[in-house]
């Protein structure tokens, strides 16, 4: 009697082990999301696709696949002015445990700058070994408050384009000048705004002239 | 000769080994990195062995001089009073040594925070929108006060600007808009003076 008692129990062990290896496995295609502060974003596998809200953590594909099928994650959608990425997006069924890819959005940058003339030199001096003089390089500092900085020189060049920040839809730039160059008073117009994509903003103007 | 080979190269790999584990003659060096760290005046020390050392402004890796030994016992710590206008923490800084901790310390520096606003003398209409850089403040009619609402480094430089005038009114912005923040809060307050006064005037209706 205990052998047989015994016998039940390993066929029954047997039994639910082979059920776990499932001839017929299902296995869902998902994974985590992570910075989707928007709506927009549009995932396919295969045939299927599915809208991530804003704010998910997680996605899921509502059709499961068997074990052993392949699967590939794609982005078909981005949302506005975000990128996301996937990765651990490809593979097959039953590889690992769970399907667990992961999909990573950013915000795009957009830029803010404009012109700037009159950067010029305004003291020369003999370097060292050197046979004649060189101009020393006038420099002005860019902020956009306590966020970015940048130093326009003279030695690039006394007038060009220049980038004072990079920022995010919808994200106020306010750009001052926090170090003037020497003997030279700097005015910067449009210093203000707001970032409006897909644009950049290129209005900014900074005119140097010589201080009186 | 197969196995002649096969025993020299383990024996030499043991040798690289316990060479690498550093024996007893000390051969482990505390090391390890350092973020946000801008300022001076950071000395750490191994209270382990006493050994101490000074770490330069934007410093950010540290090896200390002193060797130490397997299983010798190493607690990083930070000598007071550390930077001015920071707080830096240790972290992975104490044990027994060996290769896996004692190239792993991890010190964290931050800037203490301050806060950068300015005094509103006439301030009669609303919409008021007062900037420095993205963060930004709206400051509604009646004010005689604003506070950006994100704190700033010691240390950082601020630009101030307005970025929307008031309905009916044209405000002019005095004292340093554009700045170093020090030591202390740049607000309204009993001890403290705020980076800029806003002043502001009506427009004459057109």
């Amino acid at each position: 009697m205990k052998f047989s008692y015994a016998g039940a129990l390993v066929a029954l062990t047997l039994a639910s082990l082979l059920s776990a290896c499932g001839g017929k496995a299902q296995y869902t295609v998902q994974g985590s999301v992570s910075g989707l502060t928007v709506d927009g974003l549009q995932l396919s596998n295969g045939g299927n696709t599915i809208d991530v809200p804003k704010g998910a953590s997680s996605f899921a594909f509502p059709q499961q696949i068997d074990y052993g099928t392949e699967y590939d994650i794609t982005i078909t959608r981005n949302p506005d002015y975000f990128t996301c990425g996937v990765s651990g997006g490809t593979g097959s069924a039953g590889y690992t445990v769970s399907i667990g890819a992961a999909v990573s959005c950013t915000p795009n940058s957009y830029t803010v700058g404009g012109t700037y003339s009159g950067l010029v030199s305004v003291a020369k001096e003999l370097l060292p070994g050197a046979t004649a003089e060189t101009d020393v390089a006038n420099k002005v500092t860019l902020i956009n408050g306590s966020g970015s900085q940048v130093e326009l020189s003279s030695a690039t060049a006394t007038s060009g384009t220049f980038t004072a920040a990079s920022l995010t839809n919808g994200e106020v730039y306010s750009i001052s000048i926090l170090k003037q160059p020497n003997k030279l008073t700097c005015s910067l117009t449009n210093p203000n705004g707001v970032i409006r994509a897909p644009n950049s903003v290129t209005n900014l103007t900074l005119t140097c002239v010589p201080s009186t | 000769m197969k196995n002649m080979t096969l025993r020299s190269s383990v024996a030499l790999l043991c040798g690289a080994i316990l060479s690498a584990c550093g024996g007893s003659d000390g051969s482990l060096q505390i090391a390890g990195n350092i973020t946000g760290l801008t300022k001076a005046g950071l000395v750490l020390v191994n209270e382990g062995n006493g050994d101490t050392l000074e770490i330069a402004a934007g410093q950010s890796t540290f090896v200390f001089n002193k060797p130490v030994s397997v299983d010798d016992n190493f607690n990083v710590t930070i000598k007071s009073p550390g930077p001015v206008g920071a707080t830096c923490a240790v972290s992975g800084g104490s044990g027994k040594a060996n290769v896996y901790n004692a190239y792993n310390v991890q010190v964290v520096c931050t800037n203490d925070p301050r806060k950068l606003g300015g005094a509103v003398v006439n301030l009669k209409s609303d919409g008021l929108v007062m900037a420095n850089g993205a963060d930004t403040v709206s400051v509604p009619a009646g004010a005689a006060s604003f506070v950006f609402p994100h704190t700033i480094g010691d240390g950082s430089a601020y630009g101030i600007n307005i970025l929307e005038q008031p309905k009916t009114q044209r405000c002019t912005v005095t004292g340093n808009a554009v700045g170093t923040i020090g030591n202390q809060d740049l607000i309204v307050g009993a001890t403290t003076s705020p980076a800029v006064t806003l002043t502001c005037a009506d427009v004459p209706a057109t």
